[in-house]
């Protein structure tokens, strides 16, 4: 008589793309090959994972299709299976793991990591969020402003921002590949996520400080990719939204 | 028999995402509102839209997630997660499933079958013991629909809901379809369905469920889906009439997971269900079931 982790364990070999046998082998033979009954629970696995991820990626499924995605899916149940029961939470290593199927286009990676932060920016705990008011009178020197949990840098090679937004619903599909790379920053304000694209010598300030720099050093480095960076309005600008985390709320 | 305090207030209704905006809008009147705990643990969002209803309904919180027959034990991370969410929101019910869903460190997003056996009884009956104790809460147990059994199963599904209520203090949570879910996929008919709701202790059932499900062929013998898509069937009905005679101070509720419809249309099944529900304890059918 199998033990009950041993029944467990062979279900979820079956369930993740193994073979029936060890698991058909405990059901009780009524009616139907056991193989059969046990093959409900695969195709609900299958689906409803199907369903959590284009979820979270839609752009991606809108992108390779319904048969392509779901295909793509079942490869990666099998690779990297759920961890945790919040599916919300599920779809982490999804974006590496599109830039190794075959025949898809080779910005599908980057418009993952996109629709992946997008998702982190959601989920993200609600911590207070610093503001122009909580920094008034505070030295400059030496500050350091740190992310808050919702806010993310993403660069890309492709203009992810241009495919994500022509692949909404409604949305026409065209894109221009032509212009080029993207360096976008994703933060959220009340329950929606935002996203904006970034100058280089902003992006270089911002980086630096999500890095942990501090201001000073943050702002060297904006300089030197333009003399004419201008700190104090790219400061009030990021401060006028919750970007940055609040360390003494 | 001593009469709950919530004997009265009418069915309620399964809260989904798809229905947040319209139930914040139009606050029907139902009884309570049922949320699975698992759509609530991240994101601002849910968790702001749950603030505004939770001044206006009464909260069942429904985990799927917790795996409860998992032979690995609970995982202490996600139990701390659920912990916070109760500690949170002061859910009126907590319920959870006899299933398991978790082994090896998978999660394997269904409420997967158990053996009936008594290491599976003992195994379910400490997990659950964990739940109880972090969460500070009796814990309503659901029974599972299935479409398998184990051959080693060696304890009826409603003596093992029966044992677990003994053993771990837990309440149960009847889910109506789900029997006859099972009844069907496993060729029992309805006279089974009827000796189930009569083995359970009369005590221990602390809410109902109702739901539809989806009938299919498979290898030319009849398969009942529970997929939570369309109306509650009338063979549905019948049990469920059963049952609040039975369970007569378990609040019941309407779930619907699949094509959702507008939501004065799952407003209107859970109506249905106070019909009935006052049909089967006053009406003529109360005599002649007994």
């Amino acid at each position: 008589m199998p033990a009950l982790h041993e029944i467990q364990r062979d279900f979820s070999r079956y369930l993740l793309g193994g073979a029936p046998d060890r698991v058909a082998a405990a059901i009780l033979h009524d009616r139907l090959e056991p193989a059969r009954r046990a093959q409900v629970y695969r195709n609900h696995l299958r689906i409803s994972l199907t369903e959590a991820l284009a979820a979270t990626f839609p752009v991606v499924a809108r992108l390779v299709g319904p048969d392509y995605f779901a295909a793509a899916v079942r490869r990666y149940v099998a690779a990297h299976p759920p961890r945790q029961p919040v599916l919300a939470e599920y779809g982490e290593d999804f974006p590496a793991f599109v830039e190794t199927l075959p025949n898809a286009p080779a910005y599908l990676g980057d418009v993952a990591r996109m629709e992946w932060a997008i998702n982190l920016s959601l989920h993200a705990p609600d911590v207070a969020a610093l503001d122009a008011d909580s920094l008034r009178g505070a030295p400059l020197q030496g500050m350091h402003l740190m992310p808050h949990p919702a806010s993310r840098l993403l660069v890309s090679a492709y203009p992810v921002h241009g495919i994500w937004a022509a692949n909404q619903p409604g949305a026409d599909g065209a894109v221009d590949l032509v212009e080029g790379g993207v360096a976008l920053l994703i933060w959220r304000r009340g329950a929606d996520t935002m996203f904006r694209t970034l100058e280089k010598p902003e992006h270089r300030f911002i980086a630096a400080l999500f890095a942990g720099a501090e201001l000073n050093r943050a702002a060297g480095l904006a300089l030197q990719s333009d003399p004419l960076f201008d700190l104090a309005r790219a400061l009030a600008a990021l401060l006028a939204e919750p970007i940055f985390r609040n360390p003494s709320a | 028999m001593t009469m709950s305090r919530y004997s009265t207030r009418p069915a309620g209704i399964g809260l989904r995402a798809a229905h947040h905006d319209a139930v914040a809008a139009s606050r029907p009147s139902v009884g309570f509102l049922e949320i699975h705990a698992e759509n609530y643990l991240g994101g601002v969002a849910p968790r702001r839209a749950l603030e505004d209803l939770r001044g206006r309904y009464a909260l069942s919180l429904h985990g799927v997630g917790l795996s409860l027959g998992s032979a690995d034990g609970i995982d202490p991370a996600h139990l701390g997660r659920v912990s916070d969410l109760i500690a949170a929101i002061d859910p009126w019910l907590v319920s959870e499933h006899l299933s398991w869903s978790v082994t090896g460190g998978v999660y394997h997003n269904d409420l997967l079958p158990l053996p009936y056996t008594d290491e599976a009884l003992a195994a379910v009956a400490a997990n659950v013991a964990r739940m109880q104790d972090a969460t500070g809460r009796r814990v309503l147990i659901e029974n599972p629909s299935t479409y398998l059994r184990f051959a080693e199963s060696a304890i009826p599904e409603p003596d093992f809901l029966a044992a677990l209520n003994a053993r771990a203090g837990c309440g149960i949570l009847l889910d109506v379809n789900n029997i006859h879910v099972s009844a069907v996929n496993h060729g029992y008919g309805p006279e089974w369905a009827h000796a189930y709701i009569d083995a359970l202790p009369a005590d221990a059932v602390g809410e109902i469920h109702l739901a539809g499900h989806h009938r299919t062929e498979e290898a030319g013998v009849t398969f009942l889906i529970d997929d939570h898509g369309s109306p509650v069937t009338d063979e549905v009905w019948a049990l469920y009439a059963r049952a609040v005679r039975r369970f007569p101070d378990a609040p019941s509720l309407v779930e619907w997971d699949s094509d959702i419809p507008a939501l004065d249309v799952l407003v209107a099944e859970a109506r249905r269900a106070d019909r009935a529900r006052f049909a089967a304890l006053n009406g003529e059918h109360h005599a002649r079931a007994a």
